[in-house]
C-alpha cells in the first residue's frame, strides 16, 4: 500500500498547494488583536501543524513495527524506520518553533519549571534511543526485531509523555495544558482556521513525502545490493 | 525543470497577488520587516525542498523502472 500510495501524485499536488498557500496566507492573513501573543501568532500554522505530522508520522512507524513483527517483511522494517526519522525532525522542528513561540510570549528560550516542555524533551529522546538501538546491531533480521519490539514501547512512552503527563500537571504555561484553555476554546477565529487546517495538511503530506522519497532509496539500494 | 519551475513559480505568484490585494499587504507584511524577513526565508527554504523532492520523484521512476525491466 506504501509503495503504491509513494508513487501517486495527486497528493504531493495538494500538499505542494497547501504548503505555498500556508506560507503566503499565513502571513497576510488578518489576525486577532490578542495581547501578548500579537504577530506571533502566526506561528501556529507551523508548531502545532508540525506536531500533527510527527504523531502520524509516529503512529505510521508503530503500524509497520507491529507489520514487521507479524510478517517479517523487511520491507516493512525500512518504512517504520524512516517515518520514525521523518517524525523525529518534524519533532525537532516543532521544538524549534516553540522554543521561538516561547521567547515572544513568555520571555525565554526554555522554561525549565514548564512541564510540557521537559515532557517533550523526553519523549524525543525516547526516539533518539530507537535510532542508537537500531545501530548496535549488525544483523539486519535482529535489528529490525529488536527496533520494532521497542517501537511499540517507545510510541506508548511518547504519548504519555506528550499528551498524559502534562494534562496531569497542576499549572502549565503551556495553552490546552495545567488547566489552561487550549487555543481552540477561545481565540482561534475563523481567519487562523482558514490557513490552519491546510496547514495540517500540507506540513503532514510534507513529511509523508519525505518518508516515501527515502523508503524509494533505500529499497533500490536494497534491489542493487542483491544484483551484485 | 524548466517546466516544474515555470509552474511553480505561477502558483506561487498568483497565490501571492490573490491574498496581497485581499488583505492589503502593505499594512500587514511588507511594513514588518522581522515578518517580511520571515515569509522570504521560509519561502527560499520551502521551494528549495519541494524543487528537491520533486525532481527525486522523477530521478526514482527513471530508476525503478530501470530496475523493473
Amino acid at each position: 500500500m506504501f509503495e503504491k500510495f509513494s508513487k501517486q501524485i495527486w497528493w504531493k499536488v495538494i500538499t505542494v498547494i497547501a504548503l505555498l498557500y500556508t506560507v503566503i496566507y499565513g502571513f497576510l492573513v488578518k489576525i486577532p488583536d490578542l495581547p501578548i501573543l500579537e504577530q506571533s501568532i502566526r506561528n501556529l500554522f507551523f508548531h502545532v501543524p508540525m506536531w500533527f505530522g510527527m504523531m502520524l508520522l509516529m503512529l505510521s512507524s508503530l503500524i509497520y513495527s507491529i507489520k514487521y513483527l507479524s510478517k517479517g517483511k523487511q520491507r516493512d522494517d525500512v518504512i517504520a524506520s524512516t517515518t520514525a526519522m521523518v517524525g523525529l525532525w518534524f519533532g525537532f522542528l516543532g521544538i524549534f518553533t516553540g522554543s521561538i513561540w516561547a521567547r515572544a510570549t513568555w520571555g525565554a528560550w526554555w522554561v525549565f519549571a514548564e512541564v510540557k516542555l521537559n515532557a517533550t524533551a523526553a519523549a524525543l529522546l525516547v526516539y533518539c534511543a530507537y535510532f542508537i538501538l537500531r545501530s548496535s546491531f549488525n544483523d539486519p533480521e535482529t535489528k529490525a526485531k529488536f527496533s520494532a519490539v521497542y517501537s511499540i514501547f517507545a510510541f506508548v512512552m511518547f504519548m504519555v509523555f506528550i499528551n498524559v503527563i502534562p494534562r496531569l500537571a497542576s499549572s502549565s504555561l503551556h495553552p490546552g495544558n495545567g488547566g489552561n484553555p487550549g487555543f481552540n476554546s477561545y481565540d482561534l477565529d475563523n481567519h487562523l482556521r482558514m490557513v490552519f487546517y491546510p496547514a495540517v495538511i500540507g506540513w503532514t503530506g510534507l513529511g509523508f513525502w519525505l518518508c516515501s522519497t527515502m523508503v524509494r532509496i533505500k529499497l533500490i539500494e536494497r534491489k542493487l545490493d542483491d544484483l551484485d | 525543470m524548466k517546466k516544474i519551475l515555470a509552474i511553480y513559480a505561477s502558483i506561487y505568484l498568483s497565490f501571492q497577488s490573490l491574498f496581497a490585494e485581499e488583505q492589503n499587504v502593505g499594512d500587514q507584511l511588507l511594513n514588518h520587516n522581522k515578518l517580511t524577513t520571515v515569509h522570504v526565508v521560509l519561502s527560499i527554504i520551502l521551494i528549495g525542498i519541494i524543487l528537491y523532492l520533486i525532481l527525486q520523484d522523477r530521478r526514482l521512476k527513471k530508476l525503478e523502472d530501470r530496475l523493473n525491466k
